[in-house]
């Protein structure tokens, strides 16, 4: 059973988008119920998968081999025999790791919060749930595939639900909005679908090729020795063409030995493509391909635009999940196959995250809307991440992944914060409420929780996540020369940026003498409903226990990280090497 | 001189029993039109019946003969091997897909463009599948060309079928843009034939090489002809017009059937001239499917009419086949024909569902379709129809984005080989153009789901059944792609 837990994690909420499109009309109310209850059927057996979890495992780690994943699910999938150019296989290969676990909690706790605050909905609820629950499992799916073919079914497939919650269920310019969308993402995909594409082409599978010439009767015989003469003889050039197996594994993608000699991605290659050896551009280009979805500053304008527009839960889901499938991708394939183009580019991602940090901000403080603002606060935030990652330090990577899954929380807290007003009002603009504190308390007291935590107010998760960012980024320059010091340095500003608008956003909404812009407002406005505290407690309870105690969730993740760090820097630089000597 | 007589006739006796199929279908024509003659003025809806399932015994019978030997048959003037087996078994999937089109909208009696004669419109489309047939068998020049008219003069007819006056226009539009690429194409292989005194493929072959730019000519003409088929620039500009004004039916069927032809004729015509290695016929393939996919994505943007739009639609499509032929390992031919398949089937269901909604509100304009998806008859054509849709945009998880993926793979293959960066630039160019399809692709989705429905609509459910058929069959194709290949 333990077996295929995970796909029971990607595959229930698919199977419970055909069981609603099925169901009579009849059942039109309980719709909401089914949805939350295949969510929360999710979260159990999430958070029963991070509490078997070995953590501290040094053989478990995963990232650079398939045996040393948890609960690995294997099995072939496509294969297509494609004459003289060989033989293209794509598996089926689920697994978890230090880069995915969290992900996978946090993607299964907004989906539940997301999936209550969708009972707001009263219209077309049938299509609505149903493109939800397509929507988590596809989610899932992203962040367990270890295939690059699964992979990108996934990262595009999530696409086309997310377009529909947007643009039929969103405000009155969603149809904009959600086509902006989808093309600035498709787009990035574009870029990944090309380097997916060349991978394919250079990189063989060195079990299933033993296989294919002999050397093994099946897959579960193959020993390393068997694998070793495979790579020598593919160096030497005995095996043909059409005997090559190639994959989309993207663990057989990291490993140099795997690459047929002299096809265009190998490191012997010595292809230029505009000036630089392809394997930069290749690295560039899935970079950018999430960095769109991450957002990075000058690539971020579909974001706030897609969070004005979109109800309240699909906001929560956006900002809570799907950025961060930017920077997973970024770790997990970016990072992973092109170690080298990190440290060739490490200069200018980490320029790009201080740039975001500091542009976010800076817009940040002067929006208008609520949701905007917190939008563009995403963005900030998200540059946390891209400056973590640039400096290939551990801490600057765990800080990259704990500040992940802290704004998956707050952010979520924070657009239900939003939602919660335009659920009574319609309206977000700022400027339109003053002193909310003395007519809806508990609101208050929420949105102060989720407002500071945002801010990186120490004791909240938000503030380890920053610090750990900023502790990596700053010692880059002594361990590998990445980040150069100054950076750090300019990007600590945001942090007081980030305090300056929201602390004058709390003052101009909550504090102060109540008053009411529209005074027909008055009678809407009420405090918290039950359903409302249900969705923000939770929230408000992960990010303080984070922010006091780390370790939970470092220790799901320490393992992986310092194998992923040890790789990124010593490969990244051999294969430097190697570049330059071709 | 009399030994070699009787050994050419042995040789075309001994190929007859490899034409059965076309013998069959012959034989299924002449049978339409003796039953059409003896049962006059009476509903013969069952003689759609009758041919679809003669097909299907044909296709049940090609699907066994699948050998890997090839046959030279008729003196050489055709050739069968597996790939054109498998794509006579799609032509005939095409035309039983036509005759169910054809059956469902006469049944429906309030049908506003119900077309009256049965008999006529089998005995047309069996004649143009013989054409198909063997057009992907042919291997010189007479019997490609004769094939060619013989599926491009039922064509004309057909598109004149509803007897209105746009539909006359257009079939004259359509004789004209065709004689003139015909012509062009037999201008190019008299230029062909008179450097080379040949007419089959291999004897053109053995001409001395390097060939000259006169030869190179000859061959881009030639091209033309079987390029107006695909609908691919420069030979595009009927494709919106025709697909305006002819009877829905016959507008999915000449997105489709025609093309399956056209792309294998290309393809062995540059193949086995080894004309592909050509840099100029290289050049002239890229041009023509980066020029035609951007005018016809460019074009459809604008389009209200979802017949003109899936008209540009098509021009794009004929881009994309262009560009896979660029390559001749065998990776291409997998490519074209799982692509081929797939435009099909995606193809055919649009056109099913266009077709209903013509029937339902008398127009194909895209806002006449706002909220449809809300109704209880659409229940099943939604879901159905998007599916069709994401397949010709290319996403997973459907089978369209597997046919691209073989195609830009095999764009890769060559740059590896050869390490010519135009190659690149032409992937990029067609996933760019991916990107620029979303934005007209996805109004019909759209524009099914935004509003509320407005009064009632009456969508054939035992139809839309039927595209849910062809949808999941998208699906499967996607997660088992050897189905197809």
């Amino acid at each position: 059973m333990s077996q295929l837990l995970l796909t029971l994690l990607v595959f229930t909420p698919i199977f419970g988008t055909l069981v609603i499109l099925l169901l009579p009309n009849s059942f039109k109310d309980s719709f909401g119920k089914i949805t939350i209850g295949i969510n929360s059927f999710q979260l159990i057996i999430a958070s029963y998968l991070m509490m078997g979890y070995e953590g501290l495992s040094e053989k478990m780690n995963g990232i650079l081999s398939l045996d040393t994943f948890q609960y690995l699910e294997k099995s072939e999938w496509i294969v297509l025999n494609l004459g003289t150019f060989g033989r293209l296989s794509a598996d089926y290969t689920l697994g978890v790791d230090g880069l995915s676990n969290s992900m996978i909690l946090l993607t299964a706790i907004v989906m539940v919060i997301g999936a209550i605050s969708s009972l707001e909905i009263k219209t077309k609820r049938r299509g609505f749930y149903a493109l939800y629950l397509l929507l988590s499992g596809t989610i899932m799916g992203c962040f367990l595939a270890l295939d690059f073919f699964l992979f990108y079914l996934f990262f595009e497939f999530m696409l086309l639900p997310m377009y529909f919650l947007i643009g039929i269920w969103g405000g009155k310019n969603s149809e904009y909005a959600s086509i902006k969308f989808f093309i600035y993402t498709l787009v990035g995909s574009i870029f990944i679908l090309v380097i997916m594409i060349a991978l394919a082409a250079s990189v063989i599978d060195p079990i299933a090729t033993a296989v294919q010439l002999g050397l093994a009767e099946s897959i579960q015989q193959v020993t390393p020795d068997i694998i070793e003469k495979v790579h020598v003889m593919l160096v030497s050039g005995e095996i043909e063409q059409s005997n090559l197996v190639r994959t989309f594994s993207l663990v057989h993608m990291m490993d140099a030995s795997n690459y047929i000699p002299n096809a265009i991605l190998s490191l012997d290659s010595g292809a230029m493509l505009f000036g630089t050896h392809v394997r930069f551009v290749a690295f560039l280009m899935v970079f950018i391909g999430f960095a769109i979805k991450l957002p990075v500053v000058p690539l971020h304008t579909w974001l706030p635009d897609a969070h004005v527009e979109a109800p309240t839960s699909i906001s929560v889901v956006l900002a809570g999940i799907l950025l961060k499938i930017g920077g997973y991708g970024m770790l997990r394939i970016a990072y992973s196959i092109f170690p080298d183009g990190a440290h060739h580019f490490a200069w200018y991602i980490a320029l790009g995250g201080v740039i975001s940090i500091l542009y976010g901000a800076f817009v940040a403080l002067g929006t208008h809307n609520l949701k905007r603002m917190i939008a563009y606060s995403s963005v900030s935030h998200m540059g946390f991440v891209m400056l973590g990652i640039a400096s290939l330090t551990a801490e600057g990577i765990s800080g990259a992944i704990f500040q992940m899954f802290s704004h998956g929380i707050i952010s979520a807290a924070l657009f239900l914060i939003a939602g919660v007003l335009y659920y009574r009002t319609g309206n977000l603009e700022i400027e339109n409420y003053s002193g909310l504190s003395s007519k809806m308390p508990r609101y208050t007291m929420l949105a102060t929780i989720a407002f500071f935590a945002s801010l990186g107010l120490p004791g909240f998760s938000g503030f380890m996540a920053e610090l750990f960012v900023f502790l990596g980024a700053f010692n880059s320059s002594a361990v590998n020369n990445l980040v150069p010091r100054w950076m750090t340095i300019v990007a600590t500003l945001g942090l007081v940026l980030s305090a300056a608008y929201y602390l004058w956003a709390m003052q101009r909404i909550f504090l102060g003498k109540y008053h009411l812009k529209d005074e027909s407002m008055d009678e809407k406005l009420k405090d918290l409903t039950k359903r409302e505290l249900l969705m923000l407690s939770p929230l408000a309870v992960i990010t303080l226990v984070l922010g006091i105690y780390p370790k939970l969730l470092i220790n799901l993740i320490e393992g992986s990280v310092t194998v992923f760090v040890e790789f990124a820097n010593y490969v990244g630089l051999d294969y430097i090497k190697a570049i330059i000597g071709a | 001189m009399g030994q070699d007589l009787s050994s050419k006739l042995s040789n075309i006796v001994e190929s007859l029993p490899f034409l059965a199929s076309e013998v069959g279908i012959a034989a299924l024509l002449i049978g339409v039109i003796l039953i059409d003659l003896i049962f006059a003025k009476r509903n013969k809806k069952y003689l759609y019946a009758i041919v679809g399932i003669g097909l299907i015994g044909d296709v049940i019978y090609l699907s066994l003969l699948a050998e890997e030997s090839v046959n030279k048959l008729m003196l050489f003037t055709l050739v069968q091997d597996n790939w054109s087996i498998k794509l006579r078994i799609l032509s005939d999937v095409c035309v039983i897909l036509l005759s169910i089109h054809l059956y469902f909208n006469s049944t429906n009696e309030s049908s506003k463009t119900k077309l009256s004669g049965e008999g006529e419109w089998m005995t047309m489309a069996l004649g143009i599948l013989i054409g198909a047939h063997v057009l992907t068998m042919a291997n010189d020049f007479i019997v490609a060309i004769l094939a060619l008219e013989l599926m491009s003069l039922p064509s004309y007819l057909l598109t004149a079928f509803k007897g209105d006056k746009k539909g006359v226009e257009a079939s004259i539009k359509y004789f004209l843009f065709g004689a003139v690429a015909t012509a062009i194409t037999i201008y190019g292989m008299s230029i062909m034939y008179g450097l080379t005194s040949t007419i089959d493929l291999q004897g053109i072959a053995s001409y001395n090489q390097p060939f000259s730019p006169l030869f190179i000519t000859g061959a881009i003409l030639v091209m033309m002809g079987f390029v107006f088929k695909l609908g691919g620039f420069p030979m595009h500009i009927w494709v919106p017009d025709v697909y305006q004004a002819a009877p829905i039916e016959a507008v999915a069927f000449f997105s489709t059937l025609p093309k399956i032809g056209a792309t294998v004729f290309l393809y062995r015509f540059l193949v086995e001239t080894t004309l592909i290695e050509n840099t100029y016929i290289n050049y002239f393939l890229l041009s023509t499917g980066v020029i035609s996919m951007f005018i016809g994505n460019l074009a459809a943007i604008f389009q209200n009419g979802m017949r003109r739009l899936m008209g540009y639609s098509t021009i794009a499509n004929a881009g994309l086949i262009v560009i896979a032929l660029l390559n001749k390992d065998e990776i291409a031919a997998n490519a074209l024909f799982y692509f081929l398949w797939v435009y099909v089937i995606a193809n055919y269901a649009m056109f099913y569902f266009i077709g209903e909604i013509e029937k339902e509100k008398g127009t194909d304009d895209l806002k006449q379709i706002e909220g449809l998806g809300w109704s209880n008859s659409a229940a099943l054509w939604g879901p159905a129809v998007i599916l069709a849709i994401v397949s010709l945009i290319g996403l997973p998880p459907l089978a369209g984005f597997t046919a691209k993926l073989l195609i830009f793979t095999s764009l890769w293959e060559l740059y590896n080989a050869n390490s010519n960066l135009i190659y690149i630039i032409v992937l990029f160019l067609g996933l760019l153009n991916t990107a620029i399809s979303l934005v007209y692709y996805l109004k019909i989705p759209f524009f099914l789901y935004r509003r509320n429905v407005k009064g009632h609509i009456h969508l054939n459910i035992a139809l839309s059944r039927f595209i849910v058929i062809l949808g999941v069959f998208l699906v499967l194709t996607f997660l088992i792609p050897s189905l197809i290949i």
